[in-house]
């Protein structure tokens, strides 16, 4: 490739969406990418041997590949030491890139082509839209044409009811909630999870065709497997569930202007001092992680799109510009689950089955949104994610189940033993929900960098996550609310995880949008270095999950980007 | 019972230690069903221990002795407390193991006192020295993959467990599958129930 016009950094949720954009502008764009490529003939054994250096061309996508890799298993899927989709290098004999955690929890991301999109369930709701006015430099309604490309592109539909969706707006309903038929949302209510993910193929129901064939077919087969990786597609671009390597990486590589390079960790981005323009970036310096190969790369504008902790990383491990908010005001939705486990007996009259069967459907079919509160949505997941996300990853309590003021069987902490046994025996009849709190902005929350502690790429990154006293309260209301639900609903049980605060899943905010970087994702304080990740959110967008919106504002990014620089 | 013991690269002790730790969380148990009583083989025969191991070993930082020694020396308070005079001197070689000598409640017992911060951490072994929040995440973990490696395919790796993660292959049936109702990776299912809302309608609005 001749000199590029534009480096994207990252091709994870942002970055492949910014390069796709760039690249039908017309610009030559090249994208390196840290980690594996899954499904790309050039890579053929991505874990194994080193395999290809680039890729260009749409062809070199193959669907036989993508589903070897992408096996459903979820130990070799989503182990975070060693499965697939980690946060680490392609080869899984080395150990996983380090990070330093200043309270308990963990950061769950990917690195590969598609980066964390990989593994995400495609929930794609707009923020929440008090979240974003007088907050952000946009309004929404500046944000609503960027929204709505990005709805069609991917596409968006709200996600098909499946068992534990039915039972879930049962429960909603009878604790009275009301049906939020809107993307737009402006008071509390339930609705289907607006999702980037195909409609069911039109077949599903027709016996003439096996579940083996439908999976071969255009359209969701209701498999479950969103959170594994979902494999089930006639083409790598019509897999069901759209994960950027499989919706905007095809569309980016159609346009014979984006060339993508795995494997290639950029450690530093290269600045110049310029009499008219300041100080300005021209160029990264990247890695290999199979040979360990050093380069300089230079281009006209530099994106970075690495995710919301290694961009920062990435800005303090390059000494640009000190700015007090750089991996500042980090927000997480401060997480949590609760589980409800019910019988068949009063499954059957709402269902028509005994069994919810957490693992048929959209891995999160459903949701409440409370502007100002933040969102509860259900989860199925495969046992080993079910049994370590609601029965291992809370605080050890000493209390056991108690009634709770309505004589409802109600525990909070972690479940061990011959009650875990028991529980995870229920498996069928359980119904998660997730906690995802509107979280405050609080610049204490942070992602720095320890000097002291190197890996190959530089400083490692270090993650402060404290929820604020109001964070808390909120939390503990969207608690209650689940917890209602289930009940309503008829559980038997119900388990409040009590994740521990620094969970990180949704990670956002850590180069605002206002703060480190302008409306249109340029740094304030050094031209041609665009951000088109979550670090630009300039909040957690009201408890909405955060990637439509900031692929919205990567394709709003894309047009700045040409229209100030080309 | 049969432990498999493939693997050589831990010091006996380190096993031990980590085998009770899986037995502690989860336990080898008779379920009660329709059927009658059946046996629910726990984490130690699922070889869940190894699982432990391997991850721990594979983290930037490979911490699975300096874990046994911090487990060991849980133990040792619990034992010093409730024998107050007797001269018990915890030595990190004479002590190994020491952990998997408690009851399975006294087990749980000194994890969960590692996990609140209560044995004195001037004495555990780099990196847990005096660092209270890695103390607590290795502590988090060892639920967190007990519970992943148990409920998960892990087991049906077989004979392959002990490979690199990308050169195993199921050569069994995942057995704890049969203990949840998981049916395993699926193409699809037929359970489609219609739609609540459709984006066309809301467009038409
Ligand atoms: C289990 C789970 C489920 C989720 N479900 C949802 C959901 O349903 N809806 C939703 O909106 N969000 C969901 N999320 C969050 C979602 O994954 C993120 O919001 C989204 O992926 C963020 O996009 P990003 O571009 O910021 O980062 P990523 O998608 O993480 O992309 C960053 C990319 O940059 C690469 N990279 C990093 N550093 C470098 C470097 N120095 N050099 C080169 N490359 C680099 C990474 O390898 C990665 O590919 C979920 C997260 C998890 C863990
Ligand atoms: S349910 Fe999820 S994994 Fe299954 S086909 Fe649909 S999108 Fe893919």
């Amino acid at each position: 490739m001749q000199k590029p016009d534009v480096i994207v950094i990252g091709a994870g949720g942002g970055g492949a969406v910014i390069a796709k954009e760039l690249g039908e502008l017309g610009l030559c764009v090249l994208v390196l990418e840290a980690g594996p490529w899954y499904g790309n003939k050039q890579w053929p054994h991505p874990n194994i041997e080193k395999g290809g250096f680039c890729s260009r061309s749409v062809a070199d996508l193959d669907v036989s590949l993508f589903k070897e890799s992408y096996n459903k298993l979820e130990n070799n899927m989503n182990d975070q030491i060693a499965g697939k989709l980690r946060w680490g290098p392609a080869n899984r004999e080395n150990p996983p890139w380090n990070r330093n955690f200043q309270q308990r929890g963990f950061a769950w991301q990917n690195s590969g082509v598609g980066g964390s999109t990989q593994h995400y369930l495609a929930n794609s709701p707009r923020a929440i839209p008090s979240a974003i006015e007088r907050q952000w430099p946009l309004s929404y309604r500046e944000l609503i044409p960027y929204y709505e490309k990005v709805e069609a592109e991917l596409p968006v539909e709200f996600a098909p009811t499946t068992s534990k969706e039915e039972l879930f707006y049962y429960g909603a309903k009878k604790a009275g909630w009301n049906l939020l038929s809107t993307l737009d949302v402006g008071s509390p209510g339930f609705r289907p999870q607006p999702n980037a993910i195909l409609p069911p193929n039109e077949n599903l129901l027709h016996p003439a065709y096996t579940e083996e064939q439908l999976s071969w077919m255009e359209g969701c087969t209701l498999a479950g497997h969103c959170i594994n990786g979902c494999p089930h597609g006639p083409s790598v671009a019509k897999i069901a569930k759209r994960s950027t390597n499989v919706s905007y990486v095809p569309l980016a590589l159609n346009t014979g202007k984006v060339e993508i390079r795995p494997n290639t960790f950029s450690y530093q981005v290269i600045t110049e001092n310029h009499p008219k323009e300041g100080i300005r970036a021209t160029g990264v310096k990247v890695r290999n992680t199979w040979t360990g190969e050093k380069e300089e790369l230079f281009a006209d504008c530099i994106i970075i799109a690495a995710g919301a902790i290694e961009t920062p990383r990435l800005w303090l491990n390059s000494s640009l510009p000190f700015n007090p908010w750089a991996g500042r005001g980090l927000v997480n939705h401060n997480m949590d689950m609760v589980t409800g486990v019910f019988n068949e007996i009063e499954l059957l009259p709402i269902l028509g089955t005994p069994a919810v069967n957490p693992f048929v459907g959209h891995t999160s079919g459903a949701r409440l949104d409370y502007p100002g509160l933040g969102s509860i949505q259900i989860i199925g997941t495969s046992p080993g994610l079910m049994a370590s996300f609601s029965y291992a990853l809370g605080h050890s309590e000493t209390k056991t189940f108690h009634q709770n003021s309505n004589e409802n069987a109600f525990k909070t902490g972690r479940v061990i033993g011959k009650e875990l046994i028991e529980l995870m025996a229920d498996y069928q009849t359980s119904l998660s929900i997730l906690i995802v709190t509107d979280d405050e902005v609080d610049q204490k929350n942070n992602v720095s960098i320890v000097p002291a502690t190197l890996d190959e790429h530089g400083a490692i990154p270090s993650i402060r996550y404290d929820p604020t006293r109001n964070t808390r309260r909120k939390k503990g209301k969207l608690v209650k609310i689940a917890a209602d639900i289930l009940f309503q609903a008829g559980a038997r049980k119900v388990i409040h995880s009590h994740w521990p605060d620094g969970l990180m899943i949704h990670i956002m905010s850590t180069m605002r949008m206002g703060y480190v970087v302008d409306e249109n994702c340029e740094a304030l304080q050094v031209s041609r270095l665009f951000i088109a990740d979550n670090s630009v959110l300039t909040n957690g967008l009201g408890g909405a999950n955060p990637t439509l919106t900031t692929q919205a504002l990567a394709t709003r990014t894309a047009e700045k980007i040409y229209n100030k620089y080309f | 019972m049969v432990i498999s013991s493939m693997s050589c690269q831990w010091s006996y002790t380190t096993q031990l230690n980590f085998m009770a730790v899986v037995d502690a969380l989860i336990p080898s148990s008779v379920v009660t069903s329709n059927c009658g009583c059946t046996v629910q083989y726990g984490g130690v025969p699922l070889s869940i221990w190894e699982y432990l191991l391997m991850s721990i070993d594979s983290l930037p930082v490979p911490l699975t002795e300096e874990t046994s020694q911090l487990l060991d020396l849980s133990a040792f308070h619990i034992y010093k407390k409730r024998y107050p005079l007797s001269f018990l001197i915890y030595h990190p070689h004479t002590s190994q193991a020491l952990f998997s000598t408690l009851s399975r409640k006294d087990r749980l017992r000194a994890i969960n006192l590692l996990e609140k911060l209560m044995v004195p951490s001037d004495s555990f072994p780099v990196p847990y020295k005096n660092n209270p929040i890695i103390v607590q995440i290795m502590i988090d973990s060892l639920y967190q993959l007990t519970f992943f490696g148990y409920y998960s395919e892990w087991f049906g790796y077989g004979e392959t467990r002990i490979h690199s993660p990308a050169f195993s292959s199921l050569r069994t049936y995942p057995v704890s599958w049969a203990y949840t109702g998981y049916p395993g990776p699926s193409f699809g299912y037929r359970d489609f129930r219609g739609f609540l809302l459709k984006m066309k309608d809301l467009k038409q609005e």
